[in-house]
């Protein structure tokens, strides 16, 4: 025992020994991520950007050093910071492990050998050289060839001007320098309004675009402002006689190490905009509903089939047409002149109508579907210009499946039941277009207990077979139907578009345009938006409002009707009682049950849903300054993305600057 | 429960022969001759001998209490703290501070807060000077969590000759440490800082405020807790005063995230048992 003890203790000793060294040094991993120099020529100044980084975090006495040879002098390594800068240079927080900075220097001459490094401490003769990238930047254009440039933004009224500079640095952007530290002071004064022309090309800032702003504008009397922030607002505000002015031209004065420069700096105001159109306006109507009854009137099919199908029409009432003389040759045009008469009975009353028809028969194949659809072109193809009171439509509820044969009648017609099979287990994953009404639950078998529950709309086999496994009272039943279509005016047109269905112009609604105009198109907007459509003479189809920017932009009218393209005349909404039906059997017994579950369903267009189509953030219209820069959503002066080009296809969300605005003199600019 | 002494008398009395049967014995004895006792066998027996000094010998050691002084029966002992941490880099750093200590059952239970200061020296001033780095540990507070279980101990003479005879408690120590270093949680909202007490390293954000508190050439060691095991003798003068010199060493086997390998500390305590 004391063996195995002292054994474990020597063990866990030698084990421990090996960590008995001394504590190590670790590097401190320094490295630059930013050395960057650059002079200008016009501005003798020499401008030097870094970006140090330790793993172990910098002593506050590490410093860092540049040196640099001109043909006239040289100069040997020294603190950044000991020589006298020619702007103001902020300290910046690069968080312990790091040293971040700009600083800028007078050098007449182009400078060579430019070297930077990190000493770790003034004392130590250890160095990290820095990577340096050097660019010279020869005398040039002010835009172009200087290291800031002053440019004028206006608020969303167009009456306020800001002014921002904006550095301008070969491997550097804007927002970096000003992170870095550098602040420059700039100036504006006497500022005028009027028109300066487009800026010239490759200087979208219109910055010196001249020696000075032109005499023919209109001095506007502000007091002079400026600043070492990268914006100030102008003092003044636009008066009503400048607002016909797309600018404002002032002289800009800027600081480099030879003194001040000036040159003129051009606010442009932002384009005029306002919703085309602000909503398509379409009163929707409940529709009556005119029932018929169609049944052989000499023979009895099923009488609880028809009782389903009265009770699922709601036809209580309602008129009866025999098919016992369907194959008759002008049982089509009798039936079809009954339910004209019934329609023009009910229009007295002044309501648009809706045909509701039951059809309880037992004929196979479809050929008494085929009679019926002449039976409804022959009624409802009149009633498609008029305009209201009028019938919009009809609900067919058949015996069987049918699919139906002409686009006059798939049109106006809802034919039910959809075409799902007779057996309820074996429901497609797809129903056809006429009428989709499924069951509202999947059939479930747990053990000896099944539930299922019936379609509103089913065929007669299906509606059999259910009421032979659970029963007559587990079936369901229909508690309203409604139906909801547009109200046409007698100005209402109508005008095919193959294959997607009818667009119609209802009372005139048209956008009116100038030539110089500009659109913008967002598709974001109510997703109802879709639907509208516009038209232009030349074109004898509808358009979608996507392309009316384009169109205004390459064929500009002086106004562009708007109009609704459907696929359906009206929309259904159908309030049932569907059972959740059950049944267990055990020893060849069978007990029946149920719960019953109110339900809503909607077939139709759901474009008749409600009267007003939101277009107010669809459709964008410029009447003025349309060719002007742009703001995006997020607030950047984007001066090459003028409206007129750009936003043709894009949702135009502009965030204007505004006195006192969060970021205050810092633009987000990058 | 059938006291020692009854229970004695109980078995003498059982093993005593019967003055009647002794009698009757005797008068037959005198009739017969009795067969001698068999030898005792001295060899077998020797293997189990004892010297009766071996035995008082081995009794010191775990049956001895203490005679001058009991701490086992006193309440609480206070102290003043004073350590010499020796870590294995080129920074020092010297402890001050108060402990309680707590007689419980067998052991004793010491809880302690110090300040320690660290300072530089020749060596970090010259390293301050290159791109190098040596873990260590800013000046902090500390707060100590010992269990001390004693190994031997007993009564001894003391000199000069005026002092009373002490008593010597020989124990094995083990401690856990955790550290404090003030102005870590600066700029950390109250989650954060709470959450920062407890995390077992020092996060970037607590580094980055001891910037300013670290000393040149010093990479900040971000291990918060400390476990340690070592020697302590305490001497206790009656009725009450003891002196602690006292060994720890932090193996860093046991050091969560450390840099500082071994290091040892070298405690002297001084104070009173109530």
């Amino acid at each position: 025992m004391l063996g195995r003890s002292l054994g474990a203790l020597l063990v866990a000793a030698a084990a421990a020994c090996l960590s008995c060294d001394k504590v190590p040094l670790h590097d401190i991993n320094a490295s630059f991520t930013v050395a960057d120099a650059s002079w200008f020529e016009d501005e003798e100044t020499l401008f030097v950007f870094y970006r140090a980084h330790a793993e172990q975090g910098l002593g506050d006495q590490s410093a860092i050093e540049i040196s640099w040879v001109t043909d006239a002098q040289e100069v040997p390594w020294t603190r950044l910071q000991d020589l006298p800068a020619v702007h103001t240079h902020l300290p910046v927080d690069c968080t312990p492990r790091g040293r971040c900075g700009s600083w800028s220097v007078r050098v007449p001459l182009p400078p060579r050998q430019v070297r930077l490094r990190l000493r770790y401490h003034p004392e130590g003769s250890l160095a990290l050289d820095a990577p340096l990238a050097l660019n010279l930047v020869g005398s040039g254009p002010a835009h172009t060839n200087r290291s800031l440039l002053v440019y004028g933004v206006m608020d969303a009224t167009n009456t306020r001007v800001q002014w921002r500079a904006r550095h301008q640095f070969p491997a550097l952007r804007n927002e970096e320098v000003q992170e870095l530290g550098l602040r420059r002071f700039f100036s504006v004064a006497g500022a005028a309004h009027g028109d300066v022309g487009p800026p010239p090309e490759g200087d979208p800032y219109g910055y010196a675009f001249a020696p000075g702003c032109p005499a023919t504008l209109t001095p506007l009397g502000w007091a002079a402002v400026e600043t070492t922030d990268r914006a100030i607002f102008d003092s003044g505000v636009l008066p009503l006689t400048a607002a016909t002015s797309p600018a404002v031209c002032a002289p800009a004065t800027v600081t480099d190490a030879k003194g001040t420069f000036t040159a003129p700096a051009v606010a442009q105001k932002n384009p005029e905009t306002h919703p085309a159109f602000p909503s398509l306006h379409s009163p929707i109507r409940e529709n009556t509903a005119v029932g018929f009854l169609l049944h052989p009137c000499n023979r009895t099919i099923s009488d609880p089939h028809l009782g389903m199908q009265e009770q699922r029409m709601l036809l209580d009432g309602a008129m009866e047409i025999c098919l016992d003389g369907w194959r008759d040759p002008g049982f089509a045009d009798g039936a079809a002149a009954i339910i004209r008469a019934r329609a023009d009975a009910v229009r007295a009353q002044g309501a648009d109508m809706v045909l509701t028809l039951a059809v309880h028969h037992d004929v196979q194949g479809g050929a008494l579907g085929q009679v019926l659809e002449q039976v409804l072109e022959t009624a409802l193809a009149p009633e498609a210009g008029k305009s209201s009171p009028r019938v919009s439509g009809a609900f067919v509820f058949d015996s069987f499946q049918y699919a139906t044969a002409r686009p006059a009648v798939s049109r106006l017609a809802l034919w039910c039941p959809a075409d799902l099979g007779d057996d309820l287990d074996l429901i497609p994953d797809t129903s056809s277009r006429q009428c989709p009404l499924l069951p509202d639950l999947p059939d479930l078998q747990l053990g000896p207990f099944h539930f299922g529950n019936l379609p509103i709309l089913p065929t007669r086999k299906q509606y059999l077979s259910f009421i032979d496994r659970y029963s007559e009272a587990q079936a369901g039943r229909m508690k309203a139907l409604v139906f909801l279509a547009p109200e046409r005016t007698p100005l209402s047109q109508n005008v095919e578009v193959e294959p997607f269905g009818v667009a119609t112009f209802f009372n005139n609604e048209l956008v009116t345009a100038q030539p110089a105009d500009a659109f913008s198109y967002c598709a974001g907007g109510d997703p109802l938006a879709f639907a509208v459509v516009f038209r232009i003479p030349p074109l004898p189809q509808p358009l979608p409002l996507q392309a009316l920017p384009q169109v205004h932009s390459a064929f500009p009218q002086p106004q562009y009707p708007l109009g609704l393209i459907w696929d359906f005349p009206f929309l259904t909404r159908a309030t049932y009682e569907v059972v959740i039906a059950g049944s267990a059997t055990a020893f060849s017994l069978t007990v029946p049950f149920g719960v019953g579950i109110d339900t809503e369903a909607y077939y139709g267009n759901r474009l008749w849903e409600a009267p007003d189509i939101a277009l107010s953030h669809t459709l964008l219209q410029c009447t003025r300054f349309c060719d002007a820069p742009t703001f995006d959503s997020s607030g950047v002066y984007n001066v090459t993305a003028l409206f007129r080009p750009a936003y043709q296809d894009q949702c135009y969300r502009p965030s204007f600057p505004e006195p006192g605005d969060a970021g205050g003199g810092f633009p987000r600019d990058p | 429960m059938i006291p020692s002494g009854a229970l004695l008398a109980i078995l003498l009395a059982a093993a005593a022969p019967d003055p009647a049967a002794q009698g009757e014995s005797g008068e037959a004895g005198a009739k017969e001759t009795q067969p001698p006792p068999p030898p005792v066998d001295e060899q077998a027996l020797e293997p189990f001998r004892i010297p009766v000094e071996a035995i008082a010998e081995r009794m010191v050691g775990s049956a001895s209490r203490a005679v001058r002084f009991d701490w086992r029966k006193k309440k609480v002992g206070v102290a003043a703290v004073a350590s010499d941490l020796v870590e294995l880099n080129n920074f020092s750093s010297v402890k001050l501070g108060v402990s309680a200590r707590v007689p419980l059952g067998g052991f004793m239970v010491e809880a302690g807060l110090s300040w320690v200061g660290t300072w530089g020296s020749r060596s970090t001033e010259l390293l301050a000077l290159t791109p190098y780095r040596q873990v260590a540990r800013p000046s902090r507070f500390q707060l100590d969590a010992n269990l001390a279980y004693p190994l031997a101990e007993g009564v001894a003479t003391s000199r000069p000759g005026f002092l009373p005879a002490t008593e010597l408690v020989f124990s094995a120590v083990a401690g856990l440490r955790y550290l404090y270093y003030p102005g870590s949680l600066h700029g950390l909202s109250l989650r954060e800082g709470a959450l920062a007490l407890v995390a077992p390293l020092l996060g970037q954000a607590e580094v980055d405020n001891l910037e300013a508190a670290r000393l040149p050439a010093m990479e900040i060691d971000r291990a918060r807790y400390g476990a340690l095991g070592g020697l302590t003798l305490d001497v206790y003068f009656p009725p009450g005063a003891f002196i602690t010199p006292r060994v720890m060493i932090a193996p860093p086997l046991l050091s969560l995230g450390s840099g500082l390998g071994w290091w040892w500390e070298l405690t002297f305590s001084a104070g009173w048992m109530f």
